[in-house]
Parts: C-alpha cells; sequence; structure tokens
C-alpha cells in the first residue's frame, strides 16, 4: 500500500499486498509454464495448479473437481447464470435479488423470454423476506449476492437456500460472494450451486478470480476453446495468478475483520451508518449519511487530507441513476447523493481507521454551512 | 495509375504576398498529422499539395485532411498519362467504377488545363472524352448536364501528367495554426469550450487554454476530462498549454460573502481577470470562451456585459450566435464531443444559488465585490496556478 495515504475503499478493490506481490514476481518468472504441457516444466506447473485448486475447495469446504478459476467476478457471475440458466433449455422461473451487482443484475436481464424473472420479497433494509418466499413461484434458479457491496447487508444465504431446495430440490442457486470471500465466515456450499469470488478484493491483483460449480452441471459455458477448467473457462491457465490469489486468500483468512465503531468521540454530532439496527453487516463495508453534505464533496474534502473512500459503488458513482440497494432501503436521489462508503481490509491498523474517522467528521461539520 | 490526394487551398491563394509562408505552414501541418498515416509523401505543384494515397490508410487520411485547417477541399484522384487515348481509357474506367451502369445518370466533364501548351483545349478534351463515355454505355442510360450532373468527372491536365477524380469534398476551410496569432481559451470541459477553441484554430489562430479548478469541492475528475479535450485539440494544433487555476478559494469567498443572485457573474469576473493576467504571460492577443447567447440562464446580454467589462484583453466568442445543434455537429466533428458529454462534477450545487441574476448591473457586481480581498485573491490564485504542455 502506498505510504502516507490511509485507504478506505476496499471493497471497489484492494492493492496487492507486499508479500503477494513478491511471490507473484518470482512465480511469473519461475512458474509461468503452460499447465496443459507434459514436459516436466509443465507437469511441475500442472500439480502446483492442482494444490491451488485443493486450497480453494478446502477453504470453500467443496470439492476439488468444483473449483474452477476464472479472470475474475463479472467473468464469474456471466459463466455461473449461464450454467444455471443452461440446465434447462426451455427456460423455467428465476427468483432474482433486486440488489445484485451489475455483473449479475446485468446477465439477468439480458435472458431470453422463456425465463420468468421474480424478485425476492425483501424488507426495509434490503434483507430477502425468508418467510415471503414460499409465496413465489417454484424457483428453477435463484441468483442473489452474499454480501451487499455498497451498504454490506449479509444476505441470509443458508435460510434462502433451505426455501428454495424445499420448494424445488433439484433449484440451481448461484451466489455472488465476491464481497464476503476471505472476510466472513462462509455459507454451507452444500446446498448451492454455484458461487462466485475475485481476487482483487482479497489483495490478489485484479484478473483472477473463480468459481465454485458443481461437478454435476452439463457443460454449458460462454467461451469455447481448448477444454481447460474442465471446458467453462478454457483458455491458458495464469498459474502466477491463481498462486496469488491463493497467497491473497491464505494471507486474509489470517486476519480479524473487527467492525469500526463510528462513535462520537467528543459528545458531538457525527454520521450515522445506514444499517438495521437488528441486521446482519460485514464489519468491512459501511455505509455513512453524511447528509445535508454531499458525499462525493466529502470525499474529495477527504481526498485532500489523504483519505480515500468510495461515494456509492465505484462501478456505479459516476452514473446519476439510484443505485438498486439505495432504492430497494427507501434513499431517494438526494439521500443517496449524501452518503460515503467506508469499506476496510481485515487487519487495518484500528488508529489509522480512528484517525480517518476524527478527520471525516470534522471536514463534515465544516462542510455541513456549505448545505 | 497512382492515387493522389489533391488538396486545394484556395483562400491562402487570395493572400498575395504572404502565400510562401502559407503554403510552408499548411505543408508543415499536413506532414504532422498525416506521420500517424503512414507518413505519405507530400508534394507542392500548381498551387495545390498531393499527398500519396495508400488504401491502407485511406480513410484515415482523409478524416485527418478534412479537419486541417487551412484546406478548403479535396479530391482522390487518380494520376496517369496525359495523351487522349490513355484519358479515355482510364476516364471511362473511373467513370464506371462510381456509376453502376443500369441506372440513368446526368453526367459531365470538367477539363482544366493547368498546362497551356496541351495541344487540345479543354473544352475539346471534355467533348471527346464525353462521347467516348456516351459511346460506352448502354443506349439511352445516360445524358449530358453541364448544370446539374450526378457525375462530375474531373480531368486536370498538367504538364507531364493528369489526375481524374469525381468527387471534391468541402474540408475545413480556414487558414493554416499558428498563421493569425494566440488566444487563451476559457476550457470548462463541457462541450462549447473545445468547439470555440476550435473554431479559432480554424481561423488560423494558436490556442492555449486555461481551466478554473475547485479541486477541493470536485476532484481532479474535471481536470482530467479538461486535460484530454486539450490534449485532443492539440492533435490538431501541436504544443500548446493548459493552465489548470485554484478556484475553490475564490468560488467560497464569494458563496460566504456577496449576494448569491450574483454569484455566478462574479465567479467568472474572477476568471476572466485571472485569465488576462494568464494570457499575458503566453504572448496571447485575446481571450476565447465558448458563451453563446441564452444558452443557460446566466448567459445574457447583460450578463456577459459586467464580465466583459473586467478585462482590457478582447474576448472572441465565436459561439455567440451559434446554435446547439451546430455546436455539438461540430464538437462530433472534432472528436471532443464524446468526452465533453462523460460525466464529472463540473460544477458543485454549493456554489449555485437558486436564482442566479440574468440582468446584471456592473454597479452592483462592483459593489458586491468590495466583500472581497480581490487582489488577494486572484494573486493567490495565480501564483498556485500550474501549467502542463500538451503535444
Ligand atoms: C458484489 C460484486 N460482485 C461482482 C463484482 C465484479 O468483480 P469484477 O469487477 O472484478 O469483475 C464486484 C466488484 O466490483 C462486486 O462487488
Amino acid at each position: 500500500m502506498r505510504e502516507g495515504i490511509v485507504y478506505l475503499d476496499h471493497a471497489a478493490t484492494s492493492p496487492v499486498c507486499a508479500e503477494v506481490a513478491e511471490h507473484l514476481a518470482r512465480d511469473l518468472v519461475e512458474l509461468g509454464w503452460n499447465t496443459g504441457t507434459r514436459y516436466e516444466l509443465g507437469l511441475t506447473a500442472r500439480k502446483a495448479l492442482d494444490v491451488c485448486r485443493e486450497q480453494v475447495a478446502h477453504y470453500l469446504g467443496c470439492e476439488t473437481d468444483a473449483v474452477i478459476f476464472t479472470s475474475g467476478g463479472t467473468e464469474s457471475n456471466n459463466i455461473g447464470l449461464r450454467a444455471c440458466c443452461g440446465q434447462l433449455p426451455g427456460g423455467g422461473v428465476l427468483w432474482n435479488s433486486a440488489t445484485t451487482h451489475p455483473s449479475l443484475a446485468g446477465p439477468v436481464e439480458t435472458l431470453d423470454s422463456q425465463w420468468e424473472v421474480v424478485p425476492m420479497p425483501v424488507g426495509p433494509w434490503g434483507a430477502v423476506d425468508v418467510d415471503g418466499l414460499a409465496e413465489l413461484p417454484t424457483p428453477d434458479v435463484v441468483v442473489l449476492e452474499w454480501v451487499n457491496n455498497e451498504v454490506g447487508l449479509v444476505q441470509p444465504v443458508d435460510d434462502i437456500a433451505a426455501a428454495a431446495v424445499a420448494a424445488n430440490p433439484e433449484v440451481c442457486i448461484l451466489v455472488d460472494g465476491a464481497q464476503g470471500v476471505g472476510k466472513l465466515p462462509l455459507p454451507d456450499m452444500a446446498s448451492l450451486t454455484v458461487f462466485t469470488f475475485v481476487g482483487h478484493k482479497i489483495a490478489a491483483p485484479a484478473g483472477i478470480g473463480g468459481m465454485m460449480l458443481k461437478p454435476s452441471l452439463k457443460l454449458t459455458p460462454l467461451t469455447r476453446g481448448g477444454g481447460q477448467e474442465r471446458g467453462w473457462r478454457p483458455g491458458t491457465v495464469p498459474l502466477p495468478l491463481i498462486r496469488a490469489f491463493c497467497n491473497a486468500l491464505e494471507h486474509i483468512t489470517a486476519l480479524e475483520a473487527a467492525p469500526f465503531g463510528f462513535e462520537s468521540f467528543d459528545g458531538g454530532d457525527v454520521p450515522a451508518p445506514i444499517q438495521d439496527p437488528g441486521g446482519s453487516y460485514s464489519p468491512c463495508i459501511t455505509l455513512l449519511n453524511v447528509a445535508p453534505v454531499e458525499g462525493e464533496v466529502l470525499q474529495h474534502h477527504l481526498e485532500e487530507a489523504g483519505i480515500f473512500l468510495g461515494t456509492g459503488s465505484a462501478c456505479s458513482s459516476a452514473k446519476k441513476s439510484l443505485s438498486p440497494i439505495h432504492k430497494a432501503i427507501g434513499m431517494d436521489a438526494k439521500a443517496s447523493r449524501c452518503t460515503v462508503r467506508w469499506s476496510t481490509f481485515p487487519g487495518q491498523d484500528p488508529a489509522e481507521l480512528d484517525q480517518a474517522w476524527r478527520v471525516l467528521v470534522k471536514q463534515w461539520r465544516e462542510l455541513k454551512r456549505f448545505f | 495509375m497512382t492515387g493522389m490526394w489533391i488538396i486545394r487551398y484556395a483562400e491562402i491563394a487570395l493572400k498575395g504576398g504572404n502565400r510562401a509562408f502559407f503554403e510552408h505552414a499548411l505543408l508543415r501541418d499536413i506532414k504532422r498529422r498525416l506521420t500517424g498515416c503512414g507518413a505519405p509523401a507530400v508534394t507542392r505543384t500548381h498551387g495545390r499539395l498531393w499527398v500519396a494515397d495508400d488504401p491502407r490508410h485511406r480513410e484515415q487520411v482523409r478524416r485527418e485532411l478534412l479537419l486541417l485547417p487551412g484546406i478548403q477541399s479535396i479530391s482522390l484522384a487518380q494520376k496517369c498519362a496525359n495523351d487522349m487515348q490513355t484519358l479515355k481509357t482510364r476516364g471511362l474506367e473511373i467513370f464506371r467504377a462510381a456509376w453502376s451502369g443500369d441506372e440513368p445518370a446526368r453526367f459531365r466533364i470538367t477539363t482544366r488545363r493547368a498546362d497551356k501548351r496541351y495541344p487540345m483545349r479543354s473544352e475539346e478534351v471534355s467533348r471527346e472524352l464525353g462521347a467516348h463515355i456516351l459511346q460506352n454505355a448502354p443506349d439511352g442510360l445516360l445524358s449530358v448536364s453541364l448544370g446539374d450532373p450526378e457525375l462530375n468527372l474531373h480531368v486536370e491536365i498538367h504538364g507531364e501528367f493528369a489526375a481524374i477524380y469525381l468527387v471534391v469534398e468541402p474540408a475545413a476551410g480556414g487558414l493554416p495554426i499558428g498563421t493569425g496569432g494566440k488566444v487563451m481559451c476559457l476550457l470548462s470541459g463541457g462541450i462549447d469550450s473545445p468547439v470555440a477553441a476550435w473554431q479559432m484554430m480554424r481561423r488560423g489562430c494558436k490556442v492555449h487554454h486555461v481551466f478554473f479548478e475547485n479541486r477541493t469541492f470536485l476532484g481532479r475528475g474535471a481536470f482530467d476530462k479538461v486535460e484530454r479535450l486539450s490534449q485532443r485539440l492539440a492533435h490538431f494544433q501541436g504544443k500548446s498549454t493548459l493552465t489548470a487555476v485554484p478556484f475553490s478559494d475564490i468560488q467560497v469567498a464569494i458563496r460566504d460573502k456577496c449576494e448569491p443572485r450574483n454569484r455566478v457573474v462574479l465567479y467568472r469576473r474572477f476568471m476572466y481577470r485571472i485569465a488576462e493576467r494568464i494570457m499575458r504571460r503566453h504572448r496571447c492577443l485575446g481571450l476565447v470562451t465558448g458563451e453563446n447567447i441564452g444558452q443557460v440562464a446566466s448567459q445574457t446580454l447583460e450578463n456577459l456585459r459586467a464580465v466583459d467589462i473586467t478585462v482590457e484583453a478582447p474576448v472572441y466568442r465565436p459561439l455567440l450566435c451559434m446554435d446547439k445543434v451546430q455546436i455539438i455537429e461540430i464538437a462530433r466533428q472534432i472528436g471532443t464531443f464524446e468526452t465533453s458529454i462523460e460525466e464529472a462534477q463540473d460544477c458543485c450545487s454549493v456554489f449555485l444559488p437558486k436564482h442566479p441574476e440574468t440582468r446584471a448591473r456592473i454597479e452592483n457586481m462592483e459593489a458586491d465585490e468590495v466583500h472581497l480581498d480581490v487582489a488577494a485573491l486572484e494573486q493567490q490564485a495565480i501564483e498556485a496556478a500550474e501549467s502542463i504542455t500538451l503535444s
């Protein structure tokens, strides 16, 4: 991490940590062989790849064969949705979460008309209302995110999966795990069909991601090629990046993700987290209500102090349209503009966070007079 | 037969004694702009410039030439021997390549003899070539129309060769950049100001840029945009500068101390005065803005006057009377539109009043500025200004 800054936008991406970078630099030179070759170098690479796959399978709690490496979260979500829906060529019913990341919402939107997409009911804070699921038509596919990237909300994945399986034991369930992997205790993989993840959210480089994909699925890949990754993601396997992912995973799981308090340190007014007091949230992502100050103005003032945090989601913060999760929790355009997203990395220095919080509060108080 | 671009520059030709200077500037610009398109040979003869055609780069060369100030029009011609037999064969070939042969068409031949020693007069060449084309076409489909032809086959006869072409494409016109002196443009990141800069460049001016940046409130996104816009403009004009002037403190001071309704006009008075001082450093002869009467509620004649009065330098407003659709059309042509419409915070609700003044009175503005330390604010901004060079 660059010296002298406080980086609080880990939900957007995390820079590669020094240990991972060091290993990667060495691997790029020493392990850059094609895992599909039969000479000794290739066999060595192939073995290293097997070790990585086992490590990820062990972390996820799934079969080794189920682990597929891809280029990232977007690709995993696209492959995953194609895999789930591809099992039913005649279409069916898809239970959808209205608050997913565009990399999942996008492919769901472009499904053909044979698919009936029904939104899962949600409570006032965006969490899926599990009891309400009984009212929906029997699902063939269920699509949801585990941890929301904008507000940090954790969906009750196990309960949703149980409800779906109860309705249809053959159901395919796709869960986007991008924001939770390495940071929270995992949901149960046993009832999931696809579970996606991405490296750059855990301080591996961008360009590597992956997924758990049940080996029993009929092959319906997005791209065709040389058959690597069981044919789901053909293309020469980027072993050094996969090793970097595994290193980063090992590194992050050894760290503790502790929630930050956002408390007043002087009895004065401070921005409040936008959270259901009884809800379940990631300790790494908090949306703060900075009204009446516009989030972007606060962001730029903090930037001058070397503190970097996001407004909304990195992917949509330049757009003027309201994000689905903001809408789901009842915010209007103005309320949505008056937020910043504070997102941390497990193990981030509490003193650094405290200092950043004090600066944020001070800036916020000074800026209030402008609004 | 080889392909050649014919480049015409009527306006320069009018410039009498300075002709060599203008031609030289144009030649230099063409060579510079075409280095990325295979650097074709450029030659100067018979009051035109000639650029060798290479089909692999043709479209790119066309795009560059059409947007090169100083060029009146261009034609992609075929060069061949100038004896009558060759003119007939090649002329027919070129004509047939453009005409399907099964639709009726009106045509004419336009011959121009640059070499007066050529044994036939222009009309004779046209007549003979026209007759040849008619003979070789199915009966009754082609007719000659001198006044309203659909296809006009041009034949230019030069000393050792002829050039034949069908199409004359109008280009940007104007004068080669740098032949008209230097100006400084207030660039904002919107659609208009890059077009204003381009209009000045099209008339031969070299344009430097100044940008007023509220980084504290809006971040670096707007500067990034302006930098890319001025980089795009540098594609046309070569080396130029972009000066970013920090503007947060001035906006905060105006917001805190002056009448809300006066804010927008006061911001612009500061911008003009600061731009004028920066302009002097760069030895520019005037300021350029993208202002346009009535485009936004605050761009009224009264407001323009209340701003204009603050500087001695002439302020050029090439878009003053243009319509938005025209401006957008030019922005698309010069390739700034897409960047201009990218979303970036370029003004903040914090600084905009609910009811901006539309009929500013100079006395009121001056009276309001008394609440500010104008000289100190301007001095600080100028000292903290940073310039970058674009090329
Ligand atoms: C919840 C979620 N899913 C998927 C992605 C997509 O990851 P990527 O942009 O690396 O493909 C992200 C990150 O932006 C995310 O936050």
